[in-house]
């Protein structure tokens, strides 16, 4: 710029040959003035250029710790919130201790005693046959028939009993979101009675009529069975804990709690409709928030329906509850079959 | 004859307990009447009140629970003796057994050589 100027003066003064007028004179020392302080300027500037980037490399730098930290942060937060999603389920899981335990113990009274029986009845066709003469033959074949009978009733609860564990097992240990073509209906029975001697073992006085109405045109389909069942125990749990909330106020009120599965073109719906204290209106839209709970502080842990939420997302299906919620309550578990 | 009314949800607890007593059912000692519910079991008991000399009742029933027949029944005949039958064996559960008037609390799997001289009236037996 400098230059330029100088370049422009010189061939001013190159016009007016070496003498300029004076007032020319004045107004050329201006110029140069003018141009003087420019260039100051734009120094000034340039430095303030310089000085304004070193400190955005700063604030970069900066930024890069922040950001950092942040990362950290929300690293610590999902961990968190897995350790919470396994308290839940460990929670849930001890909810029903009680339960699975009440489940296993009475297949294993008929276990135990039929096999017992059985004994005493073959050592009963023992004696018959040790004695002297022509055993009876008739009482022979009723005491066979009883052994038989007695076995097949073994069998039959121990295998009752092996489910429940098996259904236990995959509940604590099962790999979250593994899919294995399988009977939903079974499943919803399986858990609809856990859930139920659960919430019993919590309160022995629960009066509750609990109907299933299992759809035989429901299909096997892919889904991810530790995960669904997490929903039925959760559904059912909170439909026996609301109708408890209603006898509390109203002890004559026949609590009732409906289970049904429904196969409904390619999807198949689980529906939990219950006559207890029912869902106000103006909760129906937080109460698949994480952290929401309308139970005692300690008494749940506000996941329980947000997990449901979010494993049925995953299965490409919907949670809602019904509209007319009010006097009771009504979820259902709209899950597409074909697209599993 | 000791008339018995055992209530289960369960219906193979029938044969059960008729293959337990099978004898003493053969000689005319004890005679039992089955109910499915609790419900089920105050209409049994309530047409013939004088009927039964004991009641085995589960506690774990869809409906009526056993406690609350327990209640009712203790309404209706406090001196009837009750014994309950569960597959909860938790002390608290005993504990509330007995708080509400049932004589005696057997856990499931049942203990026949325990409950057979309480089913027969025998001596020494309150459960």
């Amino acid at each position: 710029m400098l230059n330029r100027h100088r370049l422009l003066q010189r061939q001013i003064r190159k016009y007016l040959a070496d003498n300029p007028p004076p007032e020319l004179t004045g107004l050329l020392d201006a110029v140069d003035v003018a141009y003087q302080q420019l260039d100051e300027d734009r120094a000034i500037i340039e430095r303030s250029l310089v000085l304004s980037s070193a400190e955005l490399g700063d604030a970069n730098r900066a930024l890069r710790v922040k950001q950092a930290e942040l990362e950290a942060n929300l690293q610590r937060i999902q961990a968190m919130q897995q350790q919470l999603v396994v308290q839940e389920k460990l929670a849930s899981l001890g909810g029903l201790t009680a339960g699975i335990a009440h489940e296993i113990k009475n297949p294993l009274n008929f276990v135990n005693n039929f096999a017992e029986l059985s004994l005493e009845l073959a050592d009963e066709m023992l004696e018959l046959l040790q004695t002297d003469g022509a055993p009876d033959v008739a009482e022979l074949r009723e005491l066979c028939g009883m052994i038989k009978g007695n076995v097949d009733k073994v069998l039959r609860h121990g295998k009752r009993a092996d489910g429940v564990v098996r259904g236990m097992l995959l509940h604590a240990r099962g790999q979250a979101g593994e899919r294995a073509v399988a009977d939903f209906n079974a499943l919803v029975d399986e858990y609809v009675s856990l859930a139920f001697h659960g919430v019993r073992a919590r309160n022995p006085d629960l009066q509750l009529e609990l109907e299933r109405q299992l759809d035989p045109a429901v299909p096997h389909f892919a889904f991810a069975p530790q995960d669904l069942s997490r929903v039925v125990l959760n559904l059912v749990g909170n439909a026996c804990d609301a109708t408890l909330a209603r006898r509390e106020a109203e002890p004559d009120h026949r609590a009732h709690v409906l289970v049904q599965t429904i196969h409904a073109g390619a999807s198949v719906r689980l529906a939990v409709r219950d006559n207890g204290a029912g869902v106000p209106a103006a909760l129906r839209e937080k109460i698949f928030e994480p952290f929401f709970t309308t139970k005692p502080p300690g008494a749940g842990t506000g996941l329980g329906l947000s997990i449901c939420y979010d494993i049925v997302r995953s299965h490409g299906g919907e949670l809602a509850i019904a509209p007319d919620s009010s006097e009771g309550s009504e979820f259902v578990v709209s899950l597409p079959y074909a697209a599993a | 004859m000791r008339k018995v009314l055992v209530v289960d949800d369960e219906s193979d607890v029938a044969d059960l307990f008729v293959q337990r007593f099978r004898r003493e059912i053969k000689r005319g000692d004890v005679a039992f009447t089955f109910a499915l519910s609790g419900e089920q079991a105050l209409q049994i008991y309530e047409a013939r009140p004088s009927d039964f000399v004991l009641i085995l009742s589960d506690i774990n029933m869809p409906g009526m629970s056993g406690f609350e027949l327990l209640r009712r029944l203790r309404e209706r005949a406090p001196e009837l003796p009750v014994v309950m039958i569960s597959a909860y064996g938790d002390a608290e559960k005993q504990q509330q057994a007995r708080t509400l008037g049932a004589v005696g609390f057997v856990a499931k799997p049942i203990d026949f050589d325990l409950l057979r001289p309480c089913v027969l009236g025998e001596p020494g037996s309150d459960g």
